[in-house]
């Protein structure tokens, strides 16, 4: 069939196929060209960095050492940071999805006009630095803080909460940083979905829940996979909001290896954290991905059998 | 008139010409005439850009108009960095700004220049402790004890507050100063100045005891301080005053009777600069009275310098007297650069992460 096409193809189509791709290549080239100039080649020489070795009071001797990841992996000091970081970013990422999803149903399901500006409030925040959004928190978390205040007033509490600094508030404070992502990502998918499927399901007899579980929820996976690899990896690397709620009791990956580096110089060390980090999150990524889709394909095939 | 009269004339007058650079260089003593061409200042941006430009600028200008300061702002690592990619070329600075322990840890890889300090006049006031081969410090700090004056009574005199089992759970503390608590815990154990920091090591984990309150960020800091949650805390005096002319709680700073040593802000010229005279000239104008004054006045950070005249205001606030001096001595930076790295791993492990 295809090699009947090609037989069949007149030779403009084919120049212009041609010109067509390259269009496609120089449209892509630049960024390629970027990423692989400003994000990858430095890349590879801090990995280049995480063999070297670590001379105190002086800065690395070039060598080819696995030392670094040695100490990182041998010590449960850091691998507790590892596994606070991953923990923590599991946990933001689910509490982000379940708030957002309400919110991207009810924008995905509004009129044009009150929608745009809607998304507006939504994307606000990220106007704002992430640290500016931090001192808000410490304003509402901290000992003297509006959320004591309301406990003490209320008389649930006697005496002033320790919130900040711990992992409660690392998670509730990194959820809230990452939600306009998950809203904007949830809401384009749940947009396509067509009411009249909901409507169809309910006049088959099936309850609001049933409607969420067995229409809206497998429909929007695409997007809720989306959205949650984004927003993991975004709490997986997150450096502001760690430093600043959490501080050193909740120490998270990207601060104890940015203080390596700035800190001690040990930049053969930060290298070897920033490598572990990087190939955590990947990992982790591929893995999820994986799993749920393969599980998204086979609840939609078993949907359509019904 | 004759072609011939002007020609004489000209040659007097390029002849009386020919003298007077001579005579101002003599009198004035100011090694920067010679030098012309860019100078490029790698600093910190901030108060710190603003003050330089501002007084070091016009001082330079004076004695030596061909110069021209371009100022490259950025971070401590940033510059760094820099010179240790560019250690084989020529180097993108002429003039670069760390505090002294990252001085040491450059000329221990051999990225200074000696200074030639005949072309930096000016140093021979710095105060005896503060010279140095390699680099200028310009400006000083030293660590108080910063305490809420309506809750630690009475006021503190010794470094032993911080573990007066009173003020347990009331105890703020910088997580980046883990140099300056060794220090501390060195310095009752009486081995701070024998290089032997480790032997307060124990001391160190007593303080655990007092339920410490870590902070990772000054910002933080500040505000627990001001709001009452935290009472006590180690902190350089330029912060201290600043915090306490900002509001909230009433907050007041003691240098204890122990002693402390300083922590300077230097500049130095790398070994590969491609203007070294201009680079000398620099130096030389950042001790003059006007950047060393404008440093104290915007900054709170003491000059390095003596001789030069304080507002009574800035003194009493920010200043040390002479009997304070005193007690400011420095410290080995090798022996604090080798050792620095293993410290800041133990203070992570063991005593802010508790």
């Amino acid at each position: 069939m295809q090699r009947l096409n090609r037989i069949e193809r007149p030779a403009q189509h084919d120049h212009l196929m041609r010109a067509e791709r390259l269009r496609a290549v120089s449209l892509v080239s630049p960024a390629t060209l970027l990423l692989t100039v400003m994000f990858i080649l430095p890349l590879l020489v801090f990995v280049r960095f995480s063999f070297n070795q670590f001379v105190p009071g002086e800065f690395m001797k070039t060598a080819w050492t696995l030392e670094n990841y040695i100490k990182f992996l041998s010590d449960p000091y850091y691998l507790r940071v590892l596994l606070r970081t991953i923990v923590i970013s599991v946990t933001s990422t689910v509490l982000a999805l379940v708030l957002a999803f309400p919110v991207s149903y009810f924008l995905a399901r509004l009129r044009k006009r009150w929608k745009s500006l809607l998304i507006i409030i939504v994307v606000f925040p990220l106007l704002l630095g992430n640290v500016i959004r931090a001192m808000g928190w410490i304003a509402v978390f901290s000992q003297a803080g509006l959320m004591n205040r309301l406990l003490l007033s209320f008389g649930a509490i006697s005496s002033p909460l320790q919130i900040l600094q711990t992992p409660f508030a690392v998670t509730v404070v990194l959820a809230a940083v990452v939600m306009p992502y998950m809203i904007l990502t949830l809401q384009a998918v749940i947009e396509k979905i067509q009411p009249d499927l909901e409507e169809a399901a309910r006049d088959l007899g099936a309850s609001t829940w049933q409607v969420f579980r067995l229409v809206i929820f497998p429909l929007a996976m695409p997007g809720i996979l989306a959205g949650t690899l984004l927003v993991f990896v975004l709490c997986m690397n997150a450096y502001a909001t760690p430093l600043l709620i959490g501080g050193p009791k909740v120490l998270m990956m990207a601060p104890a290896l940015y203080s390596q580096i700035q800190d001690v110089s040990n930049w053969p060390l930060g290298g070897a954290m920033a490598v572990v980090l990087i190939g955590v999150t990947l990992a982790t990524s591929a893995l999820y991905s994986r799993i749920l889709s393969r599980k998204y394909i086979r609840s939609f095939e078993g949907g359509t059998r019904v | 008139m004759d072609r011939k009269v002007w020609l004489v004339l000209g040659a007097v007058f390029a002849y009386l010409l020919s003298f007077t650079p001579c005579d101002r260089g003599a009198s004035a003593q100011s090694p920067g005439q010679g030098a012309s061409g860019k100078v490029i200042v790698g600093t910190f941006g901030g108060d710190t850009v603003k003050v330089l430009s501002e007084t070091v600028d016009p001082v330079l200008a004076k004695v030596a108009p061909n110069v021209k300061i371009v100022y490259a702002i950025g971070m401590n690592t940033e510059r760094m960095t820099k010179m240790r990619v560019e250690k084989d070329g020529a180097s993108s600075f002429d003039i670069i700004h760390v505090n002294d322990r990252d001085m040491q840890i450059l000329i221990n890889e051999g990225l200074l220049l000696k200074l030639d300090e005949a072309k930096i006049p000016n140093a021979k006031k710095l105060f005896p402790s503060f010279r140095n081969d390699h680099y200028i410090p310009y400006n000083f700090s030293a660590n108080v004890i910063l305490y809420n004056k309506n809750k630690v009574s009475p006021v503190p005199t010794s470094w032993e507050v911080l573990w007066d089992p009173k003020y347990k759970g009331k105890i703020g503390i910088q997580t980046n100063l883990w140099t300056d608590h060794m220090y501390i815990a060195a310095l009752l154990e009486g081995t701070a100045y024998q290089n032997n920091w480790d032997a307060g090591w124990n001391r160190m984990l007593k303080l655990t005891e007092q339920e410490l309150k870590p902070f990772s960020s000054m910002e933080t800091l500040g505000i627990a301080l001001q709001t009452g949650e935290v009472w006590l805390t180690v902190t350089r005096r330029a912060r201290a005053v600043q915090w306490a002319a900002e509001g909230g709680a009433t907050l007041g700073n003691v240098l204890p009777k122990e002693g402390v040593y300083p922590v300077t802000f230097c500049a130095a010229i790398p070994k590969n600069a491609k203007n070294v005279d201009g680079a000398h000239a620099y130096l030389n104008a950042l001790l003059d009275q006007k950047p060393q004054i404008g440093f104290a006045e915007v900054m709170g950070y003491t000059p390095t310098v003596s001789g030069i005249p304080l507002s009574e205001k800035v003194q009493s606030s920010i200043g040390f007297t002479d009997e304070e001096m005193k007690r400011i001595k420095p410290i080995d930076l090798i022996y604090v650069g080798k050792n620095d790295p293993k410290w800041k791993e133990q203070w992570d492990k063991k005593i802010i992460s508790r």
